[in-house]
């Protein structure tokens, strides 16, 4: 069975600078992929090759077994972009219709339940939507076609948290009849719950693609310990240990790897509370770096 | 020909500055109309501006064999040398450099041409309903002159010489507009189309004014579009002396769009 995504030393520079340079990637269908990196790493403009807006300047992309830059070949692609442009004098749902018929089918009971669904007002006209709603607009219009390759762009900005859960939803169901989904972000939480596999890329290559659970195994946490004095121990000679810092009663550690031998140091110290801070991204490539 | 969803889309976009501007031609043609009994068999008028430099007569749309005070020479100097073909070519850039580039340049673009569309027929469909949109607006004034001028004394021009006075306006604008949208094409930038269609546009008026009363840049004024269609007379010598400009036009607009189709269907949309 052919790939869902191929790509083979795929590149693209503008003049001197390598936005991407050199990726190679293959995303199964049934598969959710997070494409992780900061911003400016090239997630986007890989993601513009994949949908056939960027011509690349190296290598070779497929998408369902086409290039995509055959009209054709994105019959079956759904695409987010990540900064989503509506028509501010359009409503959602002329957009809608209109991205419908551009498909050559509009399902207008899919189309409304998804609007139901998400609780989007598709008669107002986009100008007057605020920005979450309007990246809704893009949601609907990428699942109201049965597609076979979601190519999303950092999809869940300015969703809230009860919104982000509909959208997860809408994946796996998409994931559960066999569509492959490529999810970009700049977050890890926002792809940890549902990708498979995720890779990242940085400077315009892909430097690991992994799952999550080898991700945090590579990765460093950033935890504030909370005791009920000061800590007597040097947690500066503890395993693992790569920053700490002590203010008064509070500990800010930055440990790599297991957690066991901090709070060992620790064990004469009575532990009032762990905070543990997000993993960011940054954090996450700076462990995979070293 | 069926119009398609982004020909359909286009067009629900303007309509509503399409009627304003309807409004205000419909408005000005029947204000030109109108005033031509004020001028009318006022030979003094044409003493007047006999006396003033031949460089400001030619400016305000004045042809030397045309007295004013005539109907074929008030029409010329008030309306199809100058004021119909400006403002229909200024609405054709307007609309030309929006459709295409504007959308681009607004990041609409991306969405739309991820889907199974051809570029082409993206292309097409925005161009469609640009020269649909310019074609209607044209019609109002030239309706609404055509059927006023006998009310108003302006009957001796015959209808055919008329016809073809209007011809001359919509083809000039119509090159501007294709200028306009191949260039925009071509760029992807609304800023680059507009300053193209309007160099077209206001270099040619200028040259063509200009290259009347200067015989230095008189060799030049065959590169001058509005020289083709203005100084061929058509108000007096009706559609033959149109068919070169017309064909030249033509090619020059046919030249401006293909060019944009070609790099529009091959380039990068939204680069970063």
């Amino acid at each position: 069975m052919t790939a869902a995504i191929e790509t083979s030393a795929l590149a693209k520079h503008f003049g001197a600078v390598r936005a991407v340079d050199g990726i190679d990637l293959r995303v199964d269908h049934g598969e959710v992929f997070g494409f992780l990196g900061p911003n400016g790493a090239g997630k986007t403009t890989t993601i513009r090759m994949l949908v056939g807006l960027l011509q690349p300047t190296g290598g070779s992309a497929s998408i369902l077994g086409a290039d995509p830059a055959e009209p054709a070949s994105r019959a079956r692609v759904a695409y987010l972009p990540g900064d989503l442009e509506l028509d501010p004098k359009m409503t959602a749902w002329q957009h809608l219709e209109l991205f419908g018929a551009l498909r050559g089918a509009f399902d207008d009971g899919r189309a409304r339940h998804l609007c139901d669904l998400l609780d989007l007002p598709a008669a107002r006209p986009c100008g007057e939507l605020s920005k979450g709603n309007r990246q809704k607009v893009g949601i609907v219009q990428a699942f109201m076609g049965e597609a076979d390759l979601f190519v999303l762009d950092e999809p869940t900005s300015g969703l809230d948290p009860l919104q982000q859960q509909l959208f997860n939803d809408l994946m796996a169901q998409a994931k559960a009849r066999g569509a492959a989904i490529f999810l970009s972000s700049h977050v890890l939480p926002e792809v940890e719950r549902v990708a498979d596999r995720i890779g990242i890329i940085r400077a315009g290559a892909l430097v690991a693609v992994t799952t999550i659970d080898e991700l945090r195994r590579a990765a460093r946490q950033r935890l504030t310990i909370t005791l009920d004095a000061p800590p007597i121990a040097d947690l500066g000679v503890v395993p693992g240990v790569v920053e700490h810092a002590v203010d008064g009663v509070e500990v800010h550690v930055l440990v790599e790897g297991a957690l066991q031998p901090v709070l060992t140091a620790l064990k004469k110290s009575s532990i009032v509370r762990i905070t543990s801070h997000d993993d960011d991204l940054d954090d996450l490539f700076m462990g995979f770096y070293r | 020909m069926t119009g398609g969803p982004l020909f359909a889309a286009a067009l629900r976009d303007r309509r509503r500055a399409w009627i304003w501007w309807a409004v205000a031609l419909l408005v000005t043609a029947i204000m030109i109309a109108g005033s031509y009994g004020a001028v009318a068999g006022q030979a003094s008028l044409d003493e007047t501006f006999e006396d003033i430099p031949d460089s400001l007569r030619v400016l305000m749309g004045i042809d030397e064999d045309l007295a004013l005070t005539s109907p074929a020479g008030y029409l010329n100097s008030q309306w199809f040398a100058n004021f119909l073909p400006m403002l229909l070519s200024i609405y054709g850039i307007g609309v030309a450099s929006r459709l295409l580039a504007g959308e681009e340049d607004a990041g609409r673009l991306e969405l739309l041409l991820a889907h199974p569309v051809t570029r082409r027929r993206v292309f097409s469909e925005r161009c469609r309903a640009a020269v649909l949109l310019l074609a209607l607006l044209f019609l109002v004034p030239a309706v609404t002159l055509v059927a006023l001028a006998p009310a108003f004394d302006l009957g001796d021009v015959g209808f055919s010489d008329l016809s073809a006075a209007h011809g001359a306006t919509l083809a000039l604008a119509l090159l501007h507009t294709a200028v306009t949208y191949g260039v925009g094409a071509w760029s992807g930038r609304r800023g680059v189309a507009m300053a193209a269609g309007a160099t077209v546009m206001g270099g040619g008026f200028l040259l063509q004014s200009l290259a009347n009363v200067s015989s230095t840049l008189r060799p030049l004024r065959w590169l001058s579009p509005w020289h083709w269609f203005i100084d061929a007379r058509p108000i007096v010598d009706g559609w033959a002396p149109l068919v070169v400009p017309s064909i030249a036009a033509a090619a020059l607009a046919a030249a401006a769009v293909v060019a944009g189709a070609w790099r529009f269907e091959r380039r990068d949309i939204g680069a970063a």
